[in-house]
């Protein structure tokens, strides 16, 4: 689309523009994939040339690539990803199923107070969770949920503001006939949500999954709260207790930082039009 | 491939996908489950340190369970850094553990806090142990308001350590314990150097890891006895500060801050980071001075001779002794099995063992006397001297509110020692004192 | 509107409603009533002492201003620093050029990695020792004659600590870059093609064209920029601990420390309240004035 839309210029000076355009994208390009260069190499070093400085991206010999087999094995790791993994999902499903369900009554049912209802929300949104957080940690006190992984999941049940608005944008834009046609025939709201918006808001769901699994993949702040043992522990939590045990192998370090970052590499490869998909629903009008 | 094709294929990889997740949950929730048998009791025992210190938990528990077969430990480890802060985290959440342990310095703010068990009448009337067999000096550093809330686990002092290999080799003579300031002055110069030529000082003779010492030596106490307020901006104070800042900018024998900061992040070598420990197994500095927790690390981890050796006296000859103890959560459901736990880490079975390990003194006299602590193999070659200590020194700096005072000294200090914005020292305690002052008043 | 239609709204809605009352308000509401006692986490006691956090938080509290400030430095900082970047990129990336695809994947690519791992990343890149970016640097002192001792010391240095976690945030400049790449591409054709036969040019149609037409655009990625740089935690907790000499003592890291590592829980809810405030009038603020300069024209 990108492509087609573009303001053709004409003869030699579109030449010109054009080479110096692509000059200018490639260097950008590389100053924002160096340090993920830099990172791929401190990686593979061996202990103790990290400090080589240029030489370093020069030269690739003395590469070792049993620095992630350590980092690994240095921690329960497989347990941690499995924690996040877990967590990560189970969170991203209650968050977009109630989110999906709260953002159809946004859209599509007109009640009083409605849209006074919707801003709240958004502006919920610029409150930093640090400001409830000592009420909130002494809530899931009370509940005994300390150290377990509840206070990670059970409030994405109640959806989450910014997929709310997603979602709710994006029903917007669907058609009213065919769910009116569905409650003549007799489907119920919650039918007719099942079976006739789900379905059709598929693209955005995705998009707010995506959304969702990235928050909480990195998520710090929650497990910096609520998980204390350690095979409870979330990656983010095992990475930082392996810098505080191994703060000078930082070739292992960032062997374990890759690792980390992996699911959400490869999420946003298969999924990057679902990305920007959801920026321009969400950052558009309104 | 038709588009009909794709969808189908694309339909079935969303289901795997849904499985697959479905799968992953619930193996991982087949993981959760606690596998107590019924009639056995569980304690939490939370827990910290190197590796090395977690190897030897687990030998002492395998003990203690086959001894005590109707409970159970849950080994609840964290690594070093951020330990206090997450039993801190864990208080306040209703979530503590039974029986920890914990240093001598920060004791005091936990017990003011009430959050640890007194232990004087479970002391009192067990029959395997008694109030003598341990160090006064150590009984005391657990007693807050007449009542005792720890057992101790074993008593450290601040030692200096040295690498014999590098003060050979720059001609300097090897510490001992008639060392003065100035004889760690007078050497480090030699020391002190850039050893690989890229005009970089890579190796210094001392790294000055605990500030409060220097008031000590200097005859300043930092808490007043009497009326418990700071006292650190007295002239005293001033010159033990000034002494302080002198080794690294008039002496050059102590990195700046910043370089300190850098040279434990670039270590390279290590495997075990320790953050500042590291250095000295690094060769980055020669001399470290530091509790005897490390000694396992550093037989693992210096490739060069080393030893032990009293601090250097300064004005006056005051040493830093400390310990740790193990109290008794305040919110254990079962105090007499964690007592069971506290009495068996405190008595001759685990002493014993830590006398062979060598990474502490044990706790008990007896056993800190018998040559099972005195005569293992070097390094380090000389300890004797560490007994002499606990004889002679008291347990210090101790205060309720150590971790609040300490982060606003600890942040003063930076700035005067620092070589991008510094204060003077006098100012910049003055300022520090005020402040401490200041939240020693507000009880808040 | 018809009964039913309302009855199933609330019902549809009311997850959200209950997670509004249970994770916000009552946490708001409690938080307020305690920023006017005395609250020990630790021991639980509580004792009312009225408005003297507030009190000692305006008068007596040095690191609540410095907070305050590194905050709003952070803000003035990365705000418009990362709204220039990503439209200047989105402006570079909207020419006829190939591989479009593959500089939008390698600009967006960052802004998916935000966790503790991509902080560890960047603690290694600014290492004043054997970090990349001294690394590139070193060799241009060297040639210069300039003594080492002068590198930049990026997160270690004071006056450098702040301003290397705003060029950190840079690399976060993708989704920005992609809504106004969406927003030039909405802008109809034939307003430039009549400008260029009044004669403007580019500068003329960028500032009378291209920037009014983004304005919504702008509006928003200024309100989430603003948003976002307000709730930045883990570089600060993470990458600097608030350091050094609190140069990088970020307001939430500085209401984290008083909750989760002091745990004074009442000053704590001060400080949160707040900040709870400012937001709430800075936000009021931008929308206010965003109304005399945005246009929603063009539909």
């Amino acid at each position: 689309m990108a492509d087609a839309m573009t303001v053709p210029l004409p003869g030699r000076r579109a030449l010109a523009s054009r080479v110096l355009v692509w000059t200018a994208l490639i260097l950008l390009a590389s100053i924002f994939m160096l340090p993920f260069l830099w990172m791929i190499r401190i990686a593979l070093s061996e202990a103790d040339r990290v400090d080589l400085g240029l030489r370093l991206l020069l030269d690739w010999s003395g590469l070792d690539i049993r620095n992630f087999a350590r980092a690994w094995q240095a921690q329960p790791f497989n347990r941690f990803f499995l924690n996040t993994l877990a967590v990560t999902l189970l969170g991203v499903g209650g968050e977009v199923l109630a989110s999906a369900l709260v953002a159809y009554g946004f859209a599509r049912m007109r009640f009083p107070g409605n849209r006074a209802l919707f801003l709240l929300m958004l502006s919920t949104m610029m409150l930093p969770s640090q400001v409830t957080m000592i009420p909130v940690f002494m809530l899931f006190r009370k509940l005994e949920w300390i150290d377990t992984f509840k206070p990670l999941i059970v409030p994405s049940l109640f959806g989450a503001p910014f997929s709310i608005f997603l979602l709710r944008q994006f029903i917007m834009t669907l058609p009213r006939d065919l769910d009116e046609a569905a409650e003549l025939d007799g489907c119920s709201v919650l039918g007719t949500w099942w079976r006739i918006l789900l379905p059709l808001m598929k693209p955005a769901m995705l998009t707010v999954v995506i959304f969702s699994f990235i928050g909480r993949w990195n998520d710090l702040l929650g497990p910096l709260l609520y998980l204390n043992s350690q095979e409870k522990f979330t990656l983010s939590l095992g990475l930082m207790a392996f810098r505080g045990l191994y703060s000078t192998a930082w070739n292992q370090l960032m062997a374990a930082s890759i690792v980390v970052m992996l699911p959400c590499l490869v999420l946003f490869f298969t999924a990057q039009r679902y990305f920007i998909q959801g920026l321009l629903i969400g950052g558009l009008k309104e | 491939m038709t588009s009909d094709l794709r969808e189908r294929l694309s339909l079935w990889a969303q289901w795997a996908l849904l499985v697959l997740a479905i799968l992953v949950i619930g193996y991982w929730l087949t993981l959760s489950r606690p596998d107590v048998p019924p009639g056995v009791i569980q304690l939490r025992f939370g827990n910290f340190g190197t590796p090395e210190q977690l190897a030897q938990e687990k030998v002492i528990l395998a003990e203690f369970e086959r001894t005590h077969p109707h409970i159970k430990v849950k080994l609840e480890w964290v690594s070093a850094g951020n330990y206090l802060l997450k039993l801190k985290t864990q208080i306040a959440g209703g979530n503590a553990p039974d029986v920890t342990w914990m240093g001598s310095g920060v004791f005091y703010e936990f017990a003011a806090k009430g959050a640890f068990l007194p232990l004087e009448t479970l002391l009192a009337n067990d029959p395997d142990l008694k109030r003598d067999d341990f160090y006064p000096t150590m009984i005391d550093a657990y007693t807050y308001k007449g009542h005792l809330y720890g057992l101790p686990k074993d008593n450290t002092g601040t030692v200096l350590f040295y690498n014999i290999d590098a003060l050979e080799k720059a001609g300097a003579p090897l510490p001992d314990e008639t060392w003065t300031w100035d004889d760690m002055i007078r050497w480090g110069q030699q020391v002190t150097r850039d050893t690989n030529g890229d005009g970089r000082i890579d190796q210094f003779m001392y790294l000055p890891l605990w500030d409060y010492l220097h008031f000590y030596q200097h005859g300043n106490p930092v808490f007043d006895p009497q009326t418990g307020r700071c006292v650190i901006d007295q002239p005293s104070g001033v010159a033990a500060m000034q002494f302080r800042r002198d080794l690294v900018y008039k002496h050059h024998i102590a990195p700046r801050p910043l370089e300190t900061a850098t040279l434990i992040a670039s270590g390279g070598s290590g495997d075990a980071g320790m953050g500042a420990f590291d250095l000295f197994p690094l060769g980055r500095v020669v001399c470290l001075p530091c509790n005897m927790a490390v000694v396992p690390y550093y037989r693992k981890a210096c490739k060069f001779r080393w030893d032990i050796t009293k601090v250097p006296r300064g004005p006056l000859d005051v040493q830093l002794i400390d310990g740790a103890a193990y109290p008794i959560l305040a919110q254990t459901k079962h105090p007499h099995e964690a007592w069971e736990l506290v009495k068996f880490y405190s008595g001759p079975w685990v002493q014993t063992l830590r006398a062979k390990a060598g990474d502490s003194v044990p706790s008990l006299r007896a056993l800190a006397n018998s040559p099972l602590f005195l005569d293992q193999p070097p390094p380090p070659a000389h300890r004797a001297f560490v007994l002499n200590l606990f004889d002679r020194y008291h347990v210090f700096p101790q205060h309720e509110r150590l971790g609040a005072i300490e982060q606003i000294t600890g942040r003063w200090f930076e700035r005067i020692l620092s070589d991008e914005n510094p204060i003077d020292v006098e100012p910049g305690l003055r300022q520090a004192a005020a402040e401490v002052n200041r939240l020693l008043e507000s009880e808040d | 509107m018809s009964r039913r239609e309302t009855t199933h709204g609330y019902l549809l809605i009311s997850p959200w409603i209950a997670g509004f009352l249970l994770f916000t308000l009552f946490p708001l509401a409690w938080s307020l009533a305690m920023s006017f006692c005395r609250w020990d986490l630790i021991s639980g006691d509580v004792q009312w002492i009225a408005l003297r956090n507030f009190q000692k938080l305006l008068l007596h509290d040095p690191r609540f201003w410095q907070a305050l400030k590194v905050t709003a430095l952070f803000v003035v900082m990365s705000v418009p620093l990362g709204i220039a970047g990503s439209l200047a990129l989105a402006l570079l990336l909207n020419q006829p050029v190939r591989g479009i695809r593959v500089f939008r994947t390698i600009f967006f690519l960052p802004a998916v990695l935000s966790g503790v791992a991509f902080s560890y990343l960047w603690v290694n890149v600014f290492n004043p020792e054997i970090g990349m970016l001294n690394a590139l640097i070193r060799p241009i002192y060297q040639a210069l004659g300039i003594s080492l001792d002068h590198l930049p010391r990026w997160i270690y240095g004071i006056r450098t600590a702040l301003p290397s976690i705003v060029i950190m945030g840079l690399w976060g400049i993708g989704p920005g870059t992609i809504t106004y790449l969406a927003g030039l591409q909405g802008i109809p054709r034939t307003f430039y093609e009549a400008a260029e036969i009044d004669g403007a040019n580019v500068w003329a149609r960028l500032r009378h064209i291209t920037l009014p037409m983004l304005s919504p655009v702008i509006l928003f990625n200024l309100i989430m920029g603003i948003i976002g740089s307000f709730q930045v935690f883990t570089q600060g907790y993470v990458m600097t601990g608030g350091g050094p000499q609190d140069a990088t003592l970020f307001y939430v890291l500085y209401v984290w420390q008083v909750a989760f590592q002091e745990f004074r829980g009442g000053y704590a809810s001060a400080l949160a309240w707040v900040l709870f405030l400012i937001i709430l009038a800075l936000t009021l603020l931008t929308f206010r004035m965003s109304r005399s300069h945005v246009h929603y024209g063009g539909k």
